[in-house]
């Protein structure tokens, strides 16, 4: 009884974080150390890139200002494929991506300083594939998601257009399915694509939502839109599918489990580059922020956006990079 | 003497007045002209052709390479030669950093697999040797030092009695995971797989070796694997390629298409293992797509999309590039050229540095080359900024991969390297051309024929009132209306397309009606109002239809369209409806552009000489006939200009779109899909293109495009507001 009136606020906090949607509530691995406070640290900061990571890097940047209120921290975030150019042209000194960068970034990047970004893991995602509410689909195979969203059916799907090819029964059964996507500057688009899609082309009826905010809102206002994004912008409006990797294999949702065990097929990384100078120490005020956001009190943050947290080992290996 | 002072201040007022209005006008002139030059200058290097030249030649020890693999930063060369030696030498002096047997005798053949960091050869006694090289890039201080090394190489055992191979294709995978194919004495194809499985609980990885044999048909002259170790093409001597999946293990049926009768003499894979470059004896060059049998099908056949200027002699060599769709051949004699798939352009043909290559590659940036051959190591240096451009690319049709047919396409970028972006700026155009339509058919009727009742029938007291009001509207911001049009308007007009419908026959007609009805009204009656406040009849009688029509609007449905609209259209018509649509756009931005054209068309309408209204209403003619036949002629050069004002306004509109529609880049007329515009498309793409890159000129182009447009339709609508005044003047 007593056990249960101890948990009963966490919970209750969870929930009204928006987290404790999935069944069990995340929890931070606790081998991650808090956050040591250090003295010098002032200036301005830039962020610019990824917009599934916007609201995180916007949390993070208050924490972090809780710490250190001498620090501003400008964050712009209209997709992962903005972070190269800024970072490149040394307008921001933190790029977020939901994805890791192509090589032609890597190289215009090192054609101005030498050497290669650094990629810091902060946080895992499950990119999620949102119906309606209302939608009575439980389940996809990717090779039905890639046959929903593109052209090609590179993995090799059956064409489908209306609901009731997904399997669904009834008066859903002939309404034609309505597609919302991010932009192409997204990293959650290119993910998409390169691993829901088979590298296929998006059909050009996916309406292209210059955020992950708008593809959840755009699904929760048409009853026959479906859409992908962040686990981190699920509302009561939508449903994430359960998706299997393949035909006759198991359906797995985006609880933490699921994602930590690579079950469920559409998890990753999501990251923050950086221009670390080989041999060099980092600029001070990025390296606290990075070690913020590695911190108990940075993957707290995590878990309260509705992200997944990095276990104790991954973040001993991202702590390592900034030295 | 103070009679004198205030003309010449006047005089001095005016005079700067002028200079003023003058340098003013200049100042736009000059600008406009700079954004064109600052435009043009961004899209000039997409027409620059490619450079290649031989940067030096440095002595390769050893005997002929005839596979070679370099570091990204060109530092370095790997090369494989027929004694079984990897030799890596420093491409700058020649000189041997490392020389390591692989220990599996003299080769046969030696290849370097596409998409691959390992080198291969088929050895005297039937295996397969990989070995995959790297390059570390460590930094000490500041300098950038690259060690290149050589794995443990993996044998594979292909054939059992040990017999040499005939033509073979290898790929090993980072995790070791490789297979290797070969054409073994008897003619067989024999296809050995080894993959590797960790243990999680103990970390061993149990290994395991399995072998296939599937018959080819003839003896095969070159065979080259994918990537991802699931096809294995082939190409004979009677100018046949092959095909094979190996997603099973087990090879599959063969599939088999011929590219005429010049045997086939190199094949390549370009970077995503999609498109299959062919070269034959008789120096052809083609490249082949796998295509769907038909839109629905699952069976797919090799394709021969494109075809290349020939070479003079046998094609030997072939390089795909690592970034992007470019490739480089090698002939026999040493004709070298270099080439674009996608855009199908031939970028450089010329002379190799010497006449005998050996082994030809493509460097992992698409900076250079390395030719080997002759005792010696040429490096070659390639610039090549924007193959993927060309008139066709960007306004034809054109067969990109994994399409059934050539498409106008606009999909720009994505997060992998093997991307073929896709640069068609026509769905842009009719786009952009669809949005203006839909919403100028919102903004003529209702901005002209407004500004012709205020400025001719409304009492002078309201039209004081009503003309600022109307103007105000032009003051929303366009991302409010956006917003609004794409998370407000759109799904309620998604219930409300009856309702909208039965308002286009219900609106006119009560109108009408009331029109009538209110002229058969006594005189009396009617002469109690004030002239020109009859609109607030309209006023109620308009809402009172629109009320009218909301209510009716499912029994409507019911009745005409079978209970859904959208199920009808599709039913009926096969167009879809899409919630963020074109009907949706239309009223945002016909809302955006009604008070322009209404502002303008209403000076036109007013600043009508009130002589030739008054002669036109003394010499008998009533107040219709006079604002029909005297009044709109007269204002029509102003009308135009209000209309082509109003159509620069809405091709350059771009929030709207870009909120209220899906931008989806279709090239359908439908009312009820949605478009992508160019200047949507522009502000949606400019903050990831890179500066300088590709996509970041194409987009500028596009912009060029738009300044092109508006300049052209502003230069007509100009001379005919000309030609339209003078022939009025005389009115």
């Amino acid at each position: 009884m007593t056990q249960n009136l101890k948990v009963a606020p966490l919970a209750l906090a969870l929930a009204l974080a928006g987290s404790a949607l999935s069944a069990q509530p995340v929890q931070v691995d606790s081998a991650i150390k808090g956050y040591a406070k250090t003295s010098g640290v002032s200036g301005n900061m830039n962020s610019v890139g990824s917009d599934t990571l916007n609201n995180l890097m916007t949390l993070w940047a208050e924490g972090f200002r809780k710490q250190y209120p001498n620090v501003r921290i400008q964050i712009e975030g209209k997709g992962s494929s903005t972070a190269p150019p800024a970072l490149i042209a040394g307008t921001s000194q933190l790029g977020p991506m939901s994805r890791t960068m192509k090589s032609d970034e890597i190289d215009s990047f090192e054609k101005k300083y030498g050497y290669k970004p650094t990629a810091i893991k902060v946080a895992i995602d499950a990119l999620a594939v949102y119906v309606n509410k209302d939608n009575p689909l439980q389940q996809l195979t990717l090779q039905e998601v890639d046959a929903l969203f593109s052209k090609g059916r590179a993995c090799g799907g059956k064409p489908i257009a209306n609901w009731g090819q997904t399997g669904v029964t009834g008066p859903w059964a002939g309404q034609p399915i309505s597609l919302y996507g991010r932009n192409s500057a997204s990293g959650t688009y290119g993910f998409f694509k390169e691993h829901a899609l088979c590298k296929g082309d998006f059909k050009d009826t996916v309406k292209e939502q210059p955020g992950s905010a708008s593809v959840v809102q755009g699904v929760t206002e048409d009853r026959y839109g479906v859409g992908y994004s962040g686990i981190g912008y699920r509302t009561s409006g939508v449903r994430p599918l359960k998706l299997a990797a393949r035909k006759g294999s198991p359906y797995y949702g985006t609880e933490a489990s699921e994602v930590y065990s690579g079950n469920y097929p559409l998890s990753r990384f999501l990251y923050v580059y950086v221009n670390k100078a080989p041999n060099k120490p980092l600029d001070p005020m990025v390296r606290e922020f990075l070690k913020f956001i590695l911190s108990q009190e940075g993957q707290q943050t995590v878990v309260k956006d509705g992200f997944l947290p990095l276990t104790a080992k991954t973040e001993q290996e991202e702590l390592a990079k900034l030295n | 003497m103070s009679n004198l002072e205030t003309p010449r201040r006047r005089l001095f007022a005016d005079r700067a007045a002028r200079w003023i209005v003058s340098a003013g006008g200049l100042a736009i002139i000059v600008s406009i002209l700079g954004i064109l030059a600052f435009i043009l200058i961004e899209v000039w290097p997409l027409l620059s052709a490619a450079r290649v030249r031989t940067a030096r030649q440095v002595p390769l020890p050893g005997p002929a390479a005839g596979a070679m693999i370099s570091d990204e930063h060109r530092t370095h060369v790997a090369a494989l030669a027929a004694d079984g030696h990897i030799r890596v030498v420093r491409a700058a002096d020649g000189k041997l950093v490392l020389d390591q047997d692989l220990g599996a005798g003299e080769l046969t053949a030696m290849a370097l697999p596409p998409g691959g960091q390992a080198l291969a050869g088929a050895t005297r006694d039937g295996r397969v040797v990989l070995a995959p090289v790297s390059f570390v890039v460590t930094f000490e201080g500041q300098t950038q030092v690259v060690t290149p090394a050589v794995a443990a190489p993996f044998l594979l055992d292909l054939d059992p009695e040990h017999r040499p191979l005939g033509a073979f294709a290898a790929q090993v995978n980072a995790e070791g995971g490789a297979t290797a194919a070969a054409q073994i004495a008897g003619g067989t194809l024999a296809v050995v797989r080894r993959s590797t499985q960790e243990n999680m609980m103990t970390g061993e990885t149990a290994e395991s070796v399995e072998r296939f044999e599937a018959p080819a048909p003839a003896r095969l002259t070159t065979l080259v694997m994918d990537a991802d170790q699931r096809n294995l093409y082939g190409g004979t001597a009677k100018g046949e390629i092959l095909w094979w999946s190996l997603a099973e293990g087990q090879p599959s049926r063969l599939r088999l298409v011929s590219a005429g009768p010049s045997p086939i003499t190199a094949l390549d894979l370009l970077i995503g293992g999609r498109s299959l470059v062919v070269g034959q004896e008789n120096g052809a060059l083609s490249v082949w797509l796998q295509v769907r049998e038909s839109a629905a099908s699952e069976t797919f056949r090799l394709t021969r999309v494109r075809d290349f200027p020939r070479h003079p002699s046998a094609v030997r060599e072939i390089t795909p590039s690592q970034r992007g769709k470019g490739f480089l051949a090698l002939s026999e004699r040493g004709q070298l050229g270099l080439y674009y798939s996608t855009s199908h352009r031939t970028l450089w043909t010329g002379s190799a540095p010497f006449s005998h290559g050996t082994g030809l590659f493509y460097t992992p940036k698409a900076d250079g080359a390395f030719l080997a051959g002759e005792g010696k190591l040429a490096a070659i240096d390639i610039t090549n900024p924007h193959p993927e451009v060309t008139w066709k690319t960007l306004f034809g049709k054109v067969w990109y991969e994994g399409y059934d047919h050539p498409d106008y396409v606009w999909q720009s970028s994505s997060g992998s390297d093997d991307f073929e972006p896709k640069l068609s700026l026509t769905p842009l155009l009719v786009g952009t051309l669809k949005g203006t339509f839909y919403s100028l058919l919102l903004a003529i009727p209702f901005g002209v024929l407004g500004a012709m009742y205020t400025s001719q029938f409304m009492h002078p007291a309201y039209k004081r009132v009503l003309k600022p009001l109307v103007e105000i509207m032009a003051s929303l911001p366009s991302v409010v209306l956006g917003f609004l049009a794409g998370l407000w308007l759109a799904p309620r007009i998604e219930k409300a397309v009856p309702a909208l419908a039965l308002m286009a026959i219900v609106l006119p007609a009560l109108v009408l009606l009331t029109g009538f009805a209110w002229r058969s009204l006594p005189r009396a009656f009617r002469g109690r109002f004030r002239t020109g406040t009859e609109v607030f009849l309209f006023v109620v009688v308009l809402a009172f239809g629109m009320w009218l029509c909301f209510r009716l609007s499912e029994p409507f449905e019911a009745l005409a369209f079978g209970g859904s609209f959208q199920t009808w259209l599709r039913e009926t018509t096969g167009l879809g409806y899409d919630q963020r649509n074109a009907v949706v756009v239309g009223l945002a931005m016909g809302f955006a552009v009604i008070p322009i054209i209404f502002a303008i068309a209403e000076d036109a309408f007013s600043n009508v000489p009130t002589n030739l209204v008054a002669g036109s209403l003394a010499l008998g003619a009533d107040r219709w006939q006079t604002v029909t036949r005297v009044v709109l002629p007269t204002a029509s050069p102003g009308i135009f200009s209000a209309i082509m004002i109003g159509f620069g306004r809405a091709v350059g509109e771009t929030m709207i779109v870009l909120m209220a529609t899906g931008n989806t880049p279709i090239m359908e007329w439908n009312p009820f899909n949605g478009f992508r515009t160019l200047s949507a498309n522009i502000a949606v793409e400019i903050p990831e293109a890179p500066h300088g890159s590709t996509l970041y000129r194409t987009l500028f182009l596009a912009a060029l495009l738009l300044y092109i447009v508006t300049f052209l339709i502003n230069t007509v609508a100009e001379l005919v507001r000309q030609r339209l005044r003078e022939r009025y003047s005389q009115l």
